[in-house]
């Protein structure tokens, strides 16, 4: 166990770093931030002196090495815009984007859960048909879409929730459903397939050989070996809706990481850029090593070595 | 009994599991939820004070409208800008979302009215004593919101903090030699070179306390200027509010608060302004526009701007830019009043020079090129170009009003005279960082304005062939009529340097010129407040 453990840290390490090479190498290629950051009317020889400020005159590989170096100490650079160091800036917004991910997730899973069990029980059923269309339009309406159209009916027309921003509970629920959607979709196939193969298994026709009533059969014996696959599902699909919320919260002006790296991004505010997609990076490895471990707890077939 | 062990131990983990995510979820969801700054002090109801107030042209009274459609309360404000403000410290954040929370609570020695007309604000007068020498005076009694006293120490030490090698601010200070203080009202400036537009450049140098100057990290969360407003909330990505400063020299301002929020997405900002939680939304695209000029409750305004939107002709390139008939047939190839109004909804007008009509300098007698492709085919002709050429057309995109779609329209209107433009569309930040270090060739659609209202920046930046910008037009008549214009300190004599400069430009094309465009604001229609053309916004004057 520990040396899987130390194997997994290890190649979490290497991913680590190969995503800081990449996204250095890219962000920087895209364009220069100093004559965003200075007024139009800035002179040459004032873009090259902050431009020099900034250490970006020197060649790419030794700006690299540089923020190498200061990231292995937790020093991940200031970010340009906000004069602060950017870890500090990006954990300022990470409890918006962890109760958006939580919440979008919430409702996900109280969605997802039955209409998968639903949908395998009465499989090719009126309700089984039902879940799948709504499944797959889960899946396939964009967030942005979803979002404007939420904020028009629930918002503007009857106007019982916010449109946009943070500041209460209320402002929680549209943004929260618009990125639960794809999740409950994504969960409720996968619980459902896999729900399917579980009623198909000899435990089943003796469980009910045994004359155990059928709900007992269902949510005690078939769904709990069911709920292994979707683990997984649920793990990961945490772990996109964390970085994936982006649209979501751009629409819906959400204060959480995404909107701040769009903000980043435009403004080609480098160490901030670099902070988050090492933050979402640092976030999507923990989860998958949890998911990972938390597998070998539930399922004792499996054993991790 | 070992197997039943091992699954009462996976039970206990599920369990445990399933209270940490619940118990995590409730923490995440109150943290996120619970206002992470300090509560907004509601501020006493404005007092009228004798002193009269910084802004005398009162908001044009607008008919009252139903109740359902003015958010939160009459004392208060919600403005919803495009972009969030990272950090409040103006002379550091050259944007104008921060620019719009600064100037309402820091004063300026001058400030630019809606038309633009140079006002006092904490200078009471100032006075060239020669063409180098300006002589400023201020006014007296003035406190800082924490409690200490404005005199003109206060006034140099901004000066030197914003002028610094690391603030972008200090572009606009360049022409200054120093300061010196002659006592606790005034001050004499030494300009290097004559210029006539020192009143304009006075309004960009805000006045922070000088204790917030020694310590320039509080601005994160504190900000104490002389100004009508006091910051009292900044929550990082939230809101930043702003309450009434019942001190003001100038009177307080008629409503208790200014709330800052931010919304990137345009439908949402529009939204909140339709579901009664903005009362006032920026940067409006032309549908959305429309959609709130025929809504009975909401107030479209659509305030002409200093932005202009030519096609900047890349000289490098050489021919066929090189000869004048060229440049001129593409000035009469496009058909800006077709576009201006099936593209840009109306919110935009023609562009004769350079000058935008809003400020000095400008040149009543010039007028735009009229759309005359038969002209054009004709002026190719006599240049040798009778089958046309094809030529590099840069443009961004959701940067100006529907600029992809103009660019478009433009690339067509070309073709039809034989100019066979290659439309290279790029995002914004990409695109302005590869063409201001002059890698672009061929022509380049730009947004250009002039922050100051002084007519000298365009001219300085993209027309002076000894300018401070990496590449620039290349004439030595130009560059003459320019030094002559902007170091006349005689206005009599500027306005006629002006508008000979203005002819010389239009005539010689440079650009193609094409529009101003419109400033597109969204009120609630109960709020009586106008917006300004230089796009800041000042709330001293705002009530419902």
């Amino acid at each position: 166990m520990l040396t899987y453990l130390a194997g997994r840290l290890i190649s979490a390490a290497v991913t680590l770093m190969v995503v800081s090479v990449v996204v250095f190498v890219v962000a920087h290629l895209t364009g220069d931030p100093v004559r965003l950051l200075l007024p139009v009317e800035a002179s040459t020889q004032e873009v090259d002196r902050v431009r020099q400020q900034l250490g970006l005159d020197e060649p790419l590989p030794i700006q690299y090495l540089r923020f190498a170096a200061h990231a292995v100490q937790g020093d991940l650079g200031n970010s340009l815009r906000y004069r602060q160091p950017a870890l500090e800036v990006i954990l300022g917004r990470v409890p918006a984007t962890a109760a958006l991910a939580v919440a979008a997730m919430t409702i996900a899973l109280a969605i997802a859960i039955p209409t998968g069990i639903v949908s395998a029980v009465g499989r090719g059923g009126i309700l089984d048909r039902l879940a799948r269309g709504l499944s797959l339009l889960g899946q396939a309406l964009p967030a942005y879409w979803l979002g404007i159209m939420l904020i028009i009916v629930f918002a503007v027309w009857l106007r019982w929730l916010p449109a946009a921003g943070a500041g209460s509970p209320a402002h929680l629920i549209l943004p929260a459903i618009t990125l639960g959607l794809w999740p409950t979709a994504r969960i409720s196939r996968v619980l459902r397939a896999s729900l399917l193969e579980s009623l198909n298994g000899d435990y089943v026709r003796t469980a009910r050989a045994k004359g155990l009533s059928e709900s007992r059969v269902v949510l005690r014996h078939a769904l709990a070996n069911a709920l292994l696959p979707a683990v997984t599902v649920v793990g990961l699909s945490f772990g996109i809706v964390f970085g994936g919320a982006i649209i979501t919260e751009t629409v819906f002006a959400w204060p959480g990481v995404g909107r701040l790296l769009l903000d980043a991004v435009s403004q080609r505010d480098y160490p901030l850029v670099q902070a988050i997609v090492l933050t979402f990076a640092v976030v999507f490895l923990l989860i998958n090593l949890v998911v990972d471990l938390l597998y070998g707890v539930l399922d004792p077939r499996v054993r991790l070595a | 009994m070992s197997d039943r062990l091992s699954r009462l131990t996976r039970r206990r983990v599920l369990r445990m599991a399933g209270i940490g995510l619940a118990g995590g979820s409730l923490i995440s969801l109150i943290n996120a939820c619970a206002p992470a700054g300090p509560t907004p002090a509601t501020s006493a109801p404005a007092v009228p004070v004798a002193a009269p107030t910084p802004a005398p042209q009162a908001a044009q009274p607008t008919q009252a409208a139903p109740a359902q459609a003015k958010a939160s309360s009459t004392t208060s404000i919600t403005v919803v800008q495009a972009a969030d403000v990272p950090n409040l410290d103006p002379s550091r954040n050259n944007v104008i979302h921060v620019f719009n929370v600064a100037d309402n609570v820091l004063d300026t020695p001058t400030y630019l009215d809606r038309t633009l007309k140079v006002r006092p604000r904490l200078a009471t007068s100032w006075t060239a004593k020669d063409e180098t020498t300006w002589e400023v005076i201020f006014r007296t009694g003035v406190k800082f919101h924490d409690g200490t006293t404005f005199d003109t120490s206060a006034v140099k030490a901004n000066f030197e903090y914003q002028s610094a090698s690391d603030a972008p601010s200090r572009s606009f200070f360049t022409n200054w030699a120093n300061i010196d203080i002659v006592d606790a009202t005034t001050v004499m400036v030494k300009t290097k070179t004559p210029e006539p537009f020192f009143p304009n450049v006075l309004s960009r140098l805000w006045i922070l306390s000088p204790a917030d100057l020694k310590n320039p990290a509080v601005f994160g969360s504190t900000m104490n200027g002389t100004g009508p407003f006091k910051l009292t909330e900044f929550t990082q990505g939230q809101q930043i509010t702003i309450t009434a400063n019942g001190d003001y020299w100038g009177g307080a301002p008629k409503v208790g608060s200014v709330i800052f929020k931010a919304a990137p997405e345009a439908s949402a900002r529009t939204a909140m302004l339709q579901a009664g939680q903005a009362d006032v939304v920026v940067n409006l695209p032309v549908e959305q526009a429309k959609q709130i000029e025929s809504s009975g409750q909401l107030r479209l305004a659509a305030v002409p701007g200093l932005r202009a939107v030519p096609l900047m002709i890349d000289e490098r390139t050489g021919a066929p830019f090189t000869d004048l008939r060229v440049r001129q047939a593409m000035n009469y190839a496009v058909d800006k009043d077709a576009i201006i109004k099936n593209i840009l909804g109306g919110y935009a007008q023609q562009q004769p020079a350079t000058i935008s009509p809003l400020i000095e300098g400008n040149a009543p007698d010039v007028k735009p090129y009229v759309y005359d492709p038969e002209k054009a085919r004709q002026l190719l002709s006599e240049a040798g170009y009778a089958s046309g050429f094809e030529i590099d057309f840069h443009h961004p995109t959701g940067r100006w009003m529907k600029d992809a779609e103009a660019a478009q329209a433009i690339a067509q209107m070309l073709g039809k005279v034989g100019i066979r433009a290659n439309l290279l569309t790029a995002e914004y930040s990409t695109f302005f960082g590869t063409w201001s270090k002059g890698d672009y060739h061929g022509m380049t659609m730009i947004g250009v304005t002039n922050p100051d209202g002084a007519p000298n920046s365009l001219f300085n930046l993209f027309l002076y062939s000894k300018g401070s910008w990496p590449f620039s037009w290349t004439d030595a008549k130009l560059d003459t009529l320019i030094e002559r214009a902007r170091s006349t300190m005689d206005q009599t004599a500027r306005g006629a340097a002006y508008r000979e400069l203005e002819q010389y430009v239009h005539d010689n094309a440079p650009w193609v010129f094409l529009w101003e465009q419109k400033d597109l604001y969204g009120i609630n229609k109960s709020l009586k407040w106008e917006p300004s053309s230089n796009e800041i916004m000042h709330y001293w004057d705002a009530t419902y």
